[in-house]
């Protein structure tokens, strides 16, 4: 279920623009950032990867509205990273306030997890890598 | 100012005291512990989106294609148990033995744009299929509030929105493919294999794993939504007619409340426009409402009442339009643990009448707001909606409180009016009481199962206590 209460819109919406309309464009422009960053520094994930992440991590860090931290918004991401990777590993594995436990990602291993949230918070390969 | 701002504001009425611990919500906390544990390098668990479901099973596999899937079944061991989404409240999912996940089965395979029909493989997330079918022309003619789940999820489960003229998705199920473990792909169909077909279109995944479907759509649309906030007793007193005035309608009770909110779904006209926009984290206001107001002795329930009354009147409605894919879900982001029951369409009101008494009468630690919808019947063997149009009640509580106790003084009341439950939801019905509610096809749903499955091995320990060894 969801149950939701009338927020005055903190910019004035009209027509058929909704907040999730600009989702695609958001998606675009993160995905866009995440791979601006070298490959040899930045994790990449394979096509394997990058389906789940699409099905599964996209449908919430592309929007702001649902309170996650949004793909290629780095100072959304400056404190989780601050955390350590397998602090969160932790978080994802378990869920953490809206966000679900494994991410929503049944078909991921330890290793998937590892290199998609990497990749979205824009952190090295190796942990501890500067 | 804002309801939501006059809401807060209103917290300092009892904040104070409502640290002493001892307001409604706040009652019987559980420890904020993990649904399982689990160490970096060891085998990781599976976690349902309440995380009140897990398990840890031996093998697990994912197949991307079709292929790959009947290899998973031909080599699988043990009890074999398939997961979407994980959205399903129920122990539906979870097993000691292989676990397949259906993530990368995803996508489009084929639309017919002349019977506005398209297939999809059963791993596609609802978020994903409403611009997946938008880029054909076509469109879902009803979705639940929310898309997380997996398109084969929702058909295993009978996962349904609402509007009286709807069923629920599994009703919009024109034909399937079923990959068993005995290694065959079933076509089926109203017309090819057509009791497998009735016993598939809600299976809650005992005869084999569904592999795709095909959806009977219409031509992509629009939609506009309104939220009001209303008297329930004035709704419920005229619900037909509510019902009959919009193509969806819906009710959010909430306890403890003579107020409600309303929403009312048609297609847009020219010239709507939004107004306002959701707050997905409204019901933890409501929560902190209530914490600081109903602990008061005598005057405490009626306070919480007033100050949600005063909040919510004479403010604007909130109105949402745009594509029907982008109208119909909503974001979700608090957890909750959710118990829902479809009793006959008529009997609705006097039931959420009942489950509000006792909520009240009981004084259960319960703020989060039911939810109230219609559902057209059909003639699937176990949807809840078999037989007869329904009304679907749920009751939800925060997922860091109790939920077992406060459902348990609510269940009997759905029993009561001869109330089905949701097959992915919190109930404690066994075969023996669950066979009574399906009087029609329930032998039938289950020699088609045996005959499919002869070895149970499709059976976790959930699935034996409702279906039986």
């Amino acid at each position: 279920m969801t149950c939701t209460f009338n927020r005055k819109p903190s910019s004035s919406a009209s027509g058929t623009s909704l907040p999730k309309s600009s989702s695609r464009w958001v998606t675009l422009l993160g995905i866009a950032s995440a791979l601006a960053f070298p490959a040899s520094l930045n994790a990449q994930p394979d096509a394997r990867q990058m389906s789940l992440f699409v099905n599964n991590c996209l449908q919430c860090h592309t929007r702001p509205e649902t309170g996650a931290p949004v793909i290629g918004v780095s100072e959304d991401w400056k404190a989780i990273a601050s955390k350590g990777e397998e602090a969160i590993l932790m978080n994802v594995v378990q869920g953490i306030k809206g966000m679900p436990p494994l991410g929503y990602c049944s078909a991921c291993s330890e290793e998937d997890l590892r290199v998609m949230l990497r990749f979205i918070a824009g952190m090295p390969n190796k942990s501890g890598e500067k | 100012m804002d309801r939501r701002k006059f809401l807060q504001n209103s917290l300092a009425l009892g904040v104070s005291a409502a640290a002493v611990g001892v307001s409604g919500c706040r009652q019987q906390p559980l420890d904020l512990e993990p649904a399982a544990a689990f160490k970096p390098g060891e085998p990781m668990p599976w976690i349902n989106w309440a995380a009140n479901q897990s398990c840890t099973p031996e093998w697990r596999s994912a197949p991307a294609s079709v292929d790959e899937l009947m290899e998973s079944l031909k080599t699988a061991k043990g009890c074999v148990r398939a997961v979407g989404a994980g959205h399903s409240f129920s122990p539906v999912v979870p097993t000691d033995d292989t676990l397949i996940s259906m993530d990368l089965l995803s996508g489009l395979v084929r639309h017919d744009a002349e019977k506005q029909q398209a297939t999809l493989l059963a791993g596609t997330r609802m978020h994903t299929m409403g611009p997946m079918l938008h880029s054909v022309g076509q469109a879902l003619p009803n979705m639940p509030d929310m898309d997380y789940p997996s398109i084969g999820g929702a058909i295993a489960n009978s996962v349904h929105a609402t509007g009286t003229t709807f069923g629920s998705m599994s009703s919009y199920v024109t034909g399937l493919k079923l990959a068993t473990l005995s290694g065959d792909l079933i076509e089926c169909s109203a017309d090819k294999n057509p009791d497998i077909f009735k016993a598939a279109q809600t299976s809650i995944g005992s005869l084999g794993i569904v592999s795709e479907v095909t959806l009977q759509n219409q031509a992509a649309f629009n939609l506009t939504e309104v939220s009001s906030a209303e008297n329930l007793n004035d709704v419920l007193d005229n619900i037909e007619q509510r019902c009959n005035d919009h193509r969806h309608f819906e009710i959010f009770p909430i306890p403890y409340s003579d107020t409600c909110l309303t929403i009312a779904t048609d297609i847009a006209k020219p010239g709507d426009q939004a107004v306002g926009e959701d707050d997905p984290q409204a019901v933890n206001t409501v929560r902190r409402v209530f914490d600081a107001t109903s602990w008061i002795p005598v005057v405490g329930e009626g306070l919480y009442d007033k100050v949600l009354t005063t909040a919510l009147a004479g403010e604007s409605e909130t109105v949402r339009t745009g594509p029907s894919y982008q109208v119909f879900p909503h974001v979700r982001v608090v957890r909750f643990r959710e118990m829902e029951y479809t009793v006959p369409a008529e009997a609705g009101p006097a039931c959420v009448r009942e489950i509000l008494k006792a909520i009240k009468d009981k004084h259960l630690p319960m703020c989060f707001p039911l939810e109230y919808r219609y559902v057209k019947g059909d003639d699937i063997w176990l949807s809840m909606f078999e037989g007869q149009a329904g009304c679907s009640i749920s009751v939800h509580q925060f997922g860091d409180l109790d939920y077992k106790k406060v459902f348990a003084e609510i269940e009997p009341i759905f029993w009561k009016y001869g109330g089905r439950p949701h097959w992915g939801k919190i109930h404690t019905l066994d075969a023996s009481k669950l066979a009574k509610l399906y009087p029609r096809h329930w032998q039938d749903f289950h020699e088609v199962r045996r005959e499919l499955d002869p070895q149970g091995r499709l059976m976790n320990r959930h699935l034996k206590t409702i279906f039986g060894s």
